[in-house]
């Protein structure tokens, strides 16, 4: 299914500088509706940072990211968008379920909706036994997978994801794959970062390459590699 | 709006969570019990010994549990990076930043609830009671708080807790000496002295003091008009916070 050509997401020179480094060097570029799209590059590169500016987490000194044509903290205000962050950063003294119920609050679902959201999103991702749990009983692979059900919930159209696979086994591995085919087969746009190249492989529609916060490739991954 | 109720729940229940919050309830209890044997050694009005003792106590408490948990309650948050999460969602940063003040101030509505509960129950077995004065004087503890936590909230946006509630504390030891600063100024002090008392709220304004101890309640619209005062002192600092947090990189 290919992706809708109109840009979803797009990068009008956004610069971001911190105590005189520059993070992310202005570049124009955009991500198209329903694109999956991989963020490629070293550590350091400026991949976080870049996820921060479109989640409004961290405001470009210069430029501008446009989700939606709108700025990306008012789109971000507006309807929200799936997060997952490179670790797990939970408040570990939360039950599970009284974190996906935070979630379902904020995403605005009505009160009698959550209690069925919960039990969906944990469902999916095979954390229905362990609601009642605190976060700080659940294994690295777990967290990650509580994060997922979060982000899930509320159905965002625009996700972002700082290195998915990170601390997962294979089992979940494949979990995740399977839930971000069905999220392209849902049109959502997807920005995701990973050091997998299997994983992009697999996922991306087209990869965004960065080195030392400057854009250096956004194309196909196979043009990637001829043009590198 | 939904997404502040929903927050200062949260962050209601996080100071719940706060073990130091009960050692501060537990040290007030212990406080108000050396008031108690203190007044049995007074003939006469016991009532009133630990009724004054017990009021500072309840105060010194309210304002502390106030300061610690605005020094905290955010930057906390933006330190272990769970605001991430929380702002991923369709949630406004101001709606976070007044949610913490939202919460702080239910908490300690209901701390100063506690803290009234014991007191009344000391001065019942030493014969008295709880006066309008006191309920009175307890609600203008209350806001004070809210000034203590609007001004940590602000503070903690850039220096570490420990910082933040010694300036608090600073900043509401000037407010309390708020006519010392006006007489200073008045006799051709530093400019310092102007700006000082610009920027803190008159806090004397929110100490009912002696008209406790004798019963005297203050008239309906003089309560209100002081409660106005420290509501409006502390939403100033709660704008002002806010329009520091909404440009902040986290």
């Amino acid at each position: 299914m290919s992706p809708d050509e109109s840009p979803v997401i797009r990068f009008k020179r956004p610069k971001f500088s911190m105590k005189g480094k520059v993070l992310v060097t202005p570049f124009e570029a955009s991500v198209r509706s329903g694109e999956c799209m991989a963020v490629l590059g070293h550590n350091g590169a400026g991949k976080t940072t870049l996820f921060h500016l479109i989640l409004g987490l961290k405001f470009p000194e210069g430029g501008e990211i446009l989700i939606g044509g709108l700025s990306a903290l008012e789109f971000r205000a507006r309807s929200g968008l799936g997060y997952l962050p490179e670790r797990p950063y939970v408040n570990l003294d939360w039950g599970f379920r009284e974190f996906l119920e935070l979630h379902a609050g904020l995403a605005g679902l009505h009160r009698d909706q959550i209690s069925a959201e919960v039990d969906r999103v944990s469902r999916n991702y095979g954390l229905h036994a362990n609601l009642n749990q605190r976060l700080r009983s659940f294994s690295k692979g777990m967290l990650q997978k509580a994060i997922f059900a979060q982000l899930s919930i509320g159905d965002p159209s625009v996700i972002i994801l700082d290195e998915p696979m990170s601390g997962l086994d294979p089992e979940a591995r494949e979990l995740v794959r399977s839930h971000m085919s069905e999220w392209k087969q849902q049109k959502k746009t997807i920005l995701f970062s990973s050091h997998s190249l299997e994983d992009v492989e697999l996922l991306a529609d087209r990869v965004m390459v960065l080195k030392e916060g400057n854009l250096q490739f956004v194309g196909s991954l196979s043009e990637w590699r001829t043009h590198s | 709006m939904i997404a502040v109720w929903v927050l200062s729940k949260l962050a209601v229940r996080n100071l719940f969570r706060e073990k130091i919050l009960y050692n501060v309830l537990f040290v007030a209890a212990f406080l108000l019990l050396l008031g108690y044997f203190a007044s049995l050694l007074v003939w006469g009005r016991q009532d009133r010994v630990l009724l004054h003792f017990g009021t500072l106590v309840n105060a010194l408490a309210l304002v502390g549990v106030a300061t610690g948990a605005g020094t905290r309650a955010l930057r906390t948050e933006i330190e272990d990076r769970t605001s991430y999460l929380i702002l991923s969602r369709p949630v406004h940063r101001s709606a976070y930043y007044v949610s913490k003040w939202f919460g702080i101030g239910i908490f300690s509505f209901l701390y100063a609830g506690v803290l009234s509960a014991f007191l009344v129950a000391g001065l019942k077995v030493v014969g008295g009671g709880g006066s309008i004065g006191f309920f009175q004087s307890m609600g203008l503890l209350w806001i004070e708080s809210l000034i203590a936590a609007s001004i940590a909230l602000l503070l903690s946006l850039f220096l570490k807790p420990g910082l933040s509630s010694v300036s608090v504390l600073a900043v509401l030891f000037l407010g309390h000496n708020h006519e010392q600063l006006v007489f200073l100024k008045n006799k051709g002090g530093s400019p310092l002295l102007s700006v000082l008392q610009g920027i803190t709220p008159d806090l004397s304004v929110l100490l009912m003091d002696t008209r406790v101890y004798y019963e005297l309640p203050l008239s309906a619209s003089e309560f209100l008009l002081r409660a106005g005062y420290g509501m409006g002192w502390s939403l100033v600092f709660v704008f002002l916070g806010n329009a520091v947090f909404f440009r902040k990189n986290l």
